[in-house]
Formats: structure tokens, sequence, C-alpha cells
């Protein structure tokens, strides 16, 4: 247990400190307790009591920054480097969120406690009603239970995907935390409804009380109301970004849609099929790229050649399935098209996908724009004319080839990507044949 | 032995019966609603790591 704790507070940055944070503030607020049983607390020494429990949101919100940041850096990073960063982000956000929630509501709960004891050496009518009144903090223990509760299940699932192939991770993470949120939220109603039956008991004692208060008495539960209340605004301000952010739905998620890149601006169409995964060409009206990197059309032939050979070493016994996927300018002209095609056919790729991308951007509350890849994809074959006299040489069945497309005879990308989708969705196969 | 504070109190002249219910009742009353606001910043502050998940995930 103790180990499993450590381990947790390793993953949050400044860990220690926030544990060690949590442990200072409790710990104030008890000695706030037990001292002022004793004698009366000076006004200056309940105002620290009281901003001391600001210290474990400031550190967690310090934390939290810092494994968003990690987070974020990941996504951005080398895939090596920063699928490691991504998941120490995540893990960070994770366990620290119980860990300060937790904190902080111990600490809450003592320090109403402490303000319950303050309040009756001040007043002797006073006790009963802070008492009751600070009872009612009692109620967030369902949110806490909540809390740690769908955190640790969060954690569970988060490991588990670890196995799953890439395709699914993002469909079983969001039925995840649909899981947790749903749970959360009936948590948290559990507490809204508890903290209202503590209320209207305490409510209760309050009108039965026969005994009226002093007029001093009154004018400082009045302040100390106003304290509550003034507490209460401040917290529901800090929230209010958090909740326009949390209570926007998200779209669903793309399924089977792979596709990073938006550049460069393809043809508006929708096609057929699915992208796969598969290296991506990408065909600029100035320059060619591979996954992202610039090339020359010698570059890319020799880099596909080298991702063929370490798929047959990788993979042997299953057949190389010749997919790249091609992402071009819907303004390549064909000669660009016929020199970047050419580098794909002679490196072997021979089912190239042609995709079609359309970003879709989102304006969120609190993180801003953020912008998706709409992808699909017609699935086309590769040939020229050497391999047809090869084929017919081997007395190969040419009719699979589906319906032919000759290079030579469109003007742009545009005209054959408009081409190819129409005859693939005629459900039939459809193969671009490059010209000499 | 009373404290000078308590002495005061004692001396000072008591408030009607319904002002004492009434300012106890608001005192009740904002220890309910800095509660609720307590609670609706935890759960919205625990949401936030789900928003950020599914904004990775988007």
């Amino acid at each position: 247990m103790w180990e499993t704790f450590e381990a947790a507070v390793g993953f949050i940055p400044h860990g220690r400190l926030l544990v060690a944070a949590v442990l200072v503030v409790c710990g104030a607020q008890l000695c706030a307790i037990v001292l002022g049983l004793r004698r009366r607390l000076s006004p200056g020494t309940q105002a620290i009591q009281g901003t001391s429990l600001l210290l474990i949101p400031i550190l967690a919100a310090v934390s939290f920054r810092a494994s968003w940041i990690t987070t974020l850096g990941g996504l951005a990073g080398a895939p090596a480097s920063g699928v490691q960063a991504f998941t120490d982000g995540l893990n960070g956000l994770v366990n620290a969120s119980p860990m300060a929630a937790v904190g902080t509501l111990i600490a809450l709960e003592l320090w109403a406690i402490g303000l319950a004891v303050a309040l009756g050496q001040r007043e002797p009518e006073m006790p009963a009603t802070a008492a009751r009144g600070a009872l009612v903090f009692a109620g967030l223990s369902a949110t806490l239970v909540g809390v740690v509760l769908c955190g640790s299940y969060a954690i569970h699932e988060l490991a588990s995907l670890a196995d799953v192939e890439p395709e699914r991770k993002a469909t079983m993470l969001r039925a995840a935390l649909d899981f947790t949120r749903d749970h959360l939220m009936r948590f948290a109603l559990i507490s809204r409804w508890t903290i209202l039956g503590l209320g209207a008991l305490a409510m209760v004692f309050v009108v039965r009380d026969p005994k009226a208060s002093s007029r001093r008495a009154l004018a400082r539960q009045a302040m100390c109301a106003a304290v509550l209340l003034l507490f209460a605004a401040g917290l529901t301000i800090v929230a209010r970004p958090l909740r326009a952010e949390t209570e926007l739905a998200w779209p669903p998620p793309s399924a089977g849609e792979y596709l990073l890149a938006a550049d460069p601006i393809t043809p508006d169409l929708v096609g057929p099929d699915a992208v796969e995964r598969a290296p991506v060409v990408q065909i600029f009206v100035d320059r060619l790229a591979l996954d992202g990197d610039k090339v020359t059309a010698d570059d890319l032939r020799d880099r596909l050649l080298t991702l063929r050979n370490n798929f047959i070493l990788l993979r042997p016994g299953v057949a190389f399935d010749g997919v790249a996927v091609i992402v071009a300018d819907r303004a390549a002209s064909t000669s660009q098209l016929r020199r970047a095609l050419g580098a794909v056919h002679e490196a072997g790729y021979l089912s190239p996908m042609f995709a079609f991308a359309r970003s879709e951007t989102r304006v969120r509350p609190l993180f801003g724009p953020v912008t998706r890849v709409h992808a699909t994809a017609v699935r086309a074959g590769l040939f020229d004319r050497i391999d047809d006299d090869v084929d017919r040489g081997l007395g190969k069945d040419l009719s699979d080839r589906g319906v032919i497309v000759p290079l030579e005879r469109f003007t742009s990308y545009e005209s054959l990507a408009r081409r190819l989708v129409e005859a693939r969705r005629t459900g039939s196969a459809v193969s671009v044949r490059l010209g000499d | 032995m009373a404290g000078p504070d308590e002495a005061e109190t004692e001396r000072a002249p008591p408030a009607s019966w319904e002002a004492s219910v009434v300012l106890r009742a608001l005192l009740v009353g904002a220890f309910v609603v800095a509660a609720l606001a307590a609670n609706d910043f935890i759960v919205h502050s625990v949401l936030l790591i789900d928003a950020v998940l599914r904004r990775v995930f988007f």
C-alpha cells in the first residue's frame, strides 16, 4: 500500500512538496483546533490558519501545469520520447487530482471545525450554530469517495490501453472517461443533496432553539456568514472557466482516421475507403515529403525501399501490402504526380491510398481552438507499361485492376482525384496507369 | 471566571428571538452555500483532467 502511494507521488511533479503541504496545512489546522480549545486565538493567527488552506490548491495548480506542459510536449515531440512524456504527463494529472482533492477536503473540514471552536471562544451561543453549520462540509465526503474511486478506475483503464491496438485506443478511452464522468457526477449529486439535507437539519435545530442571542453575537454571526459567502463566491468565480470547459460536450471521436497531416490542401472530396496506417507521401506543388520530412523524388524512392525492407524483415511470412498514403495538393500538376508516383511505384508500393483531408476546428472555452483532421481515401492500384508487358507475358488476369485511369489524361490532381472517387464509388477496383 | 468579552456579551442587550433565528439561519445557509461551492469546484477541477484527455484524443 505504502509502495503504491510512493509510486503515485513519484508520478506527480513536485509530488513530495504537495504531500508535505497537505501534512503541514492539516497539522496547522489541528494545532489551531487544540489551541482554540485552551485559549482564544488572536485574529492574526486565525487569518494565517485560514489563508494556509490556499497552499494546497496553489501547489496542486503548479503541479497540474507542469503535467499539462509535459503532456503537450509529448504530443509535439518525437514519437519515441513523445509517448513517454505524454504518459508521464497524464500520470501526473491523474495522480495529482485525487491527492489534491483529498488534501483540500480534509484541510477544509479541519478548518471548519477550528472555525466553530474559535467562534465558540468568542460567543457562548456561537458554537452550536457554527458546529451545526460546519457539519454540512461532511456532505463533501461522497464527492471525495467518488474522486478516489473514479481516479483509481481511470488509472487502471489508462494502464490497460498499453496493449490495445492504436485504432481502438480513442474509443476505449472515451468509453472509460464517459463511465468515470457519469459516476463522479452521481457522487457529486449525492454530496449536493447530503449538504442540503444536513443544512436543512441544522436549520431545524436553529429554529427550535428558544434562546435569543445578544446583538454582539448576531453581528459576529453576520460577519462569519459574510466571510463564508465571500469564500463561496471566490470558488464559484475560479470554477466558472473550468465549468464552461467541462460542461461543453466534445464531438464523437473520428474512428479509423489516422491522418495527422492537414497539408497540403487536398481536393474537397470524400473517399469511399478508410485511411490505413502506412507511410505518408505528401506531394506539394513545389516539393515532396515523406512522413513530414522534405525529400527529393530519389530520396523518396530510397526511403520507401528501406521501409519496405524493414517491413519484410520485421514481419517474416507476412505479405507486403504495398500501401502508401498519398496526400497531394489539389493544384499539383500531372508531371509532379508522375514524378512522385513513379518513385512510389519503383519502391514497390503498388496499392496507394489517395487521401482527402478536411480539417475541423472547434473553439473550446479553456483550450481555445483545437483542430483535427478528418481523412478518407480511395484505394487504387498503380502500374506502368512494363508491368503490363510482364503480367501479360506471365499470363496474369488483368481484369482485377478494375477501372483503369491513365494519369496522362488529366491536367491536375483535382480532376484525377474526382475520377478515382467516381470510379471507386461504383464498387469496382480502380488503378492508375503511369504514362511513359 | 468570565473574560472581558464574555462579560461584555453578557451585558449587551439581547436581540429579539426572530432576529436571532434569522442570523443563525443565515450562518447555516452560508455554510451550505460554501460547501456547495466547494463541491462544485472539486468536481470541475477533476473533470478538467477528463477534458485534457478528450482534448488529446480529439
